[in-house]
């Protein structure tokens, strides 16, 4: 076996259930000529960058000769093909221990076991779905990080998180960070977009200096990054406390067609962030024990492990009774399971850079973190009209799901496994899994002025909404749409209008699209 | 309360059966119905035989329950995963960086046979005893004994599941008694688990009854 071949395998051995892209894979097997070349890209000179461009282009075709190589003697397979073409490879090999030798030297690679399929029948249908199924063991979803621990090397951390996360990565408390670094942003989209994943930034309103904040925005809609997103969390005070503030924020958003994400921390004083499957969140009692005994010690932590999602109606259209439906939802129960028990066993091996930058408190990353059965497709306003049951199938299904969920982790604390095992329902976005999830059937309002929110219709729709909310113990979104033709005061008003009246811990202001009507709408 | 048995499951069925007829119903703090019985003793006199059983029985039910390859792996790795936030194996093999194992058992074992000092702690006071600890080993201390050139195992156990954890737990000490055992090249003896709390939860009562009925 020649070096190159030995040191691509290397990358492989130390994370065999990962994908590597060709770039990652030439600084790992090439970094002499890769530090080269990236210090000649950081020159001004035009000729030396464009050397290093060749340079570059050369590395990759001598790397790529080789992973070719593996893919034909179906060592390594293509995971995916990326934006500008690049490459993703991934072993290709079964799980278990694989001796792979040539000439006189060898290597073992170990592949980790996939967790049992319960819902294989259910994935065949087209009604379940894992998110991100080539990660589902070796990432997480949703890690959050605390901005203000990190705040010297906010860039680094957040890039180096990024290769645990499958989903998304939320930056609380960013507002304690703001003048740090004036060029996170424009650093980060770059990487972001590339892995498709997302970064959530969690901004407290409450004592926010103000300037500092809209130069941040400004900045913010000029790259206007289509992966990462604000929060801005507030409660009832600081709405009226910050009224011009917000006037501000929303003229920039708005102008910009940006989304204004808002967290009620009134109803909701666990952090909640938006990711690609979904909505994230803690549950309150771990927040207050969180912020009792853990804030400003850890670092990162974990908040969910894995997600599958359940087309409703897709599943209505194959099965009949609500006991499959339950029963369904404890095999999704049992996968989510099986992967979270692999997770903690193979921890150190797979989040060992997270074990670092947690120390001495690396123990604690997993305390709070949960997993999520998705719902996608069913129109509970339209139920909940016609009085039918599937509200109180949601729920039923909740309380098996939450029982089962008791009993695991009493199966493993009893054997000497203190495992933390929790799922909460929410709803899944459109992007878990755009082909998958197919087209949305729900239920439109529409909101012309502030004045229709006192209207029976949109009340009974808010309210329908509440509900929700409740079922997913506040982990989900009202999405409101609007056009260009309102004043930034209107969307203030309204905003103190919902925190005064309505029990919706998140929502957001769409102003991306639909014009000449205001649209309230609810998307699963 | 001491109850003697040959083989393993033997024992489970027995423990089972003397817990329900003579233990007191309590609510523990998470409002789970438990019927408990305090410093309960059970020997087991062959466990090599059949210690594998209960978690056979176990896994026909229709819960995950941890595989055999995982529980010997927390009782045997020294490695501290952040995956959990105590690991026995770690306890075990690399308590503040000593090997209880083999820095000291086998030696004081190999050492002098008949010693009364073989014993092992998986208690840490120091982190464990804090007021807001809600997950701490159950498994406390073991004592290694050699008794007629076999190793014998009793260990205290302050909270003991006997339905759904003790398949587990006494898995996990054969395997252990075993590993000790073959380090020494001596048979393993008898086992004896010693449990402050004995206890079932009702919500298995219907799953206990049937084990018990095999």
């Amino acid at each position: 076996m020649q070096d190159i071949e030995q040191e691509i395998l290397k990358v492989f051995k130390a994370g065999p259930g990962k994908e590597h892209d060709t770039s990652e894979l030439a600084e790992t097997v090439f970094k002499e000529e890769s530090l080269k070349i990236k210090s000649m890209l950081d020159t001004n000179d035009k000729h030396t960058i464009q050397q290093a461009k060749n340079l570059k282009f050369k590395l990759h075709r001598k790397l790529l000769y080789y992973l070719n190589k593996f893919v034909e003697d179906k060592i390594l397979s293509i995971a995916r093909i990326k934006e500008k073409g690049e490459k993703s490879f991934i072993l290709a090999l079964d799980e278990g221990e694989i001796t792979l030798e040539k000439g006189y030297k060898k290597i073992v690679i170990t592949k980790p076991a996939t967790p049992s399929n319960y819902i294989e029948k259910f994935e065949k249908l087209g009604i379940m779905k894992k998110f991100e199924e080539d990660s589902f063991v070796n990432r997480l979803n949703a890690i959050m990080l605390e901005a203000p621990l990190i705040k010297h090397k906010l860039n680094l951390t957040i890039r180096d998180i990024l290769k645990n996360v499958n989903d998304v990565i939320c930056v609380n408390d960013f507002q304690e960070v703001l003048d740090i670094d004036q060029d996170l942003i424009e650093k980060l989209n770059t990487d972001v977009v590339d892995l498709d994943k997302t970064i959530s930034i969690l901004i407290d309103l409450q004592d926010i200096d103000s300037r500092n904040l809209m130069a941040f925005i400004d900045n913010y809609c000029r790259i206007n990054p289509s992966k990462i997103n604000i929060i801005f969390s507030m409660n009832s005070k600081s709405v009226n406390k910050n009224s011009e503030l917000l006037k501000n924020i929303i003229g920039s958003l708005s102008r910009s067609k940006i989304k204004f994400n808002i967290l009620n921390r009134d109803l909701s004083p666990s952090p909640m962030f938006k990711g690609r499957a979904g909505i994230y969140s803690l549950d309150e009692e771990s927040w207050k024990l969180y912020q009792k005994s853990f804030q400003g010690k850890i670092k990162a932590l974990s908040v969910s492990h894995s997600s599958i999602a359940i087309n409703i109606n897709k599943f209505f259209d194959n099965f009949r009774t609500d006991s499959d439906f339950r029963q369904a939802v404890i095999s999704a129960a049992k996968v989510l399971l099986s992967a979270n028990a692999i997770q903690k066993r193979k921890s150190n091996e797979y989040f060992r850079n997270i074990n670092v930058l947690n120390a001495p408190y690396t123990q604690d990353f997993f305390k709070f973190s949960r997993n999520y059965i998705r719902l996608w497709n069913y129109d509970w306003y339209k139920d909940i009209m016609q009085n039918s049951n599937l509200l109180e199938l949601i729920k039923s299904s909740k309380e098996v799901m939450e029982n089962f969920c008791i009993s695991e982790e009493t199966i493993y604390k009893s054997c000497g496994i203190p495992m933390r095992f929790k799922i909460t329902l929410s709803s899944a976005f459109k992007n878990f899994e755009p082909k998958f999830m197919g087209e949305r059937e729900y239920k439109k309002t529409n909101i012309r002025k502030i004045e229709d929110y006192s209207e029976n219709e949109i009340k009974e729709f808010i309210l329908t909404r509440e509900k929700i909310f409740e079922i997913y113990d506040g982990c989900d979104r009202l999405r409101i749409f609007r056009t260009q033709d309102f004043k930034p005061e209107d969307i203030v008003r309204e905003t103190a209008l919902m925190f005064n009246t309505y029990k919706i811990p998140f929502f957001t202001y769409d102003f991306s699209s639909i014009k000449g009507v205001i649209k309230l709408t609810n998307y699963f | 309360m001491e109850i003697i048995t040959k083989t393993t499951i033997d024992a489970w069925k027995k423990s089972l059966k003397f817990i329900l007829d003579n233990g007191v119903d309590f609510e523990d703090k998470d409002a789970r119905l438990c019927r408990e019985l305090m410093n309960f003793v059970l020997v087991i006199q062959d466990p090599e035989q059949d210690y594998e059983k209960p978690i056979d029985i176990m896994q026909q039910f229709e819960w995950i329950y941890p595989s055999k390859e995982e529980l010997s792996a927390i009782i045997l790795n020294k490695e501290e995963s952040i995956g959990y936030e105590y690991n026995y194996g770690s306890r075990i093999f690399n308590y503040h960086g000593l090997d209880q194992i083999n820095d000291f058992i086998v030696p004081l074992l190999k050492k002098d046979p008949s010693s009364r000092r073989a014993v092992i702690s998986l208690y840490d006071a120091f982190s464990d005893s804090k007021l807001l600890s809600r997950n701490i080993p159950s498994l406390m201390q073991l004592h290694f004994k050699i008794i007629e050139n076999r190793l014998n195992l009793a260990c205290f156990i302050r909270s003991n599941d006997f339905f759904i954890g003790w398949p587990g737990n006494i898995y996990q000490l054969v395997v252990l008694q075993k590993h000790v055992a073959n380090i020494l090249n001596i048979e393993i003896g008898t086992i004896t688990t010693i449990s402050g709390s004995a206890h079932i939860f009702h919500e298995y009562l219907d799953y206990i009854q049937r084990v018990i009925a095999r």
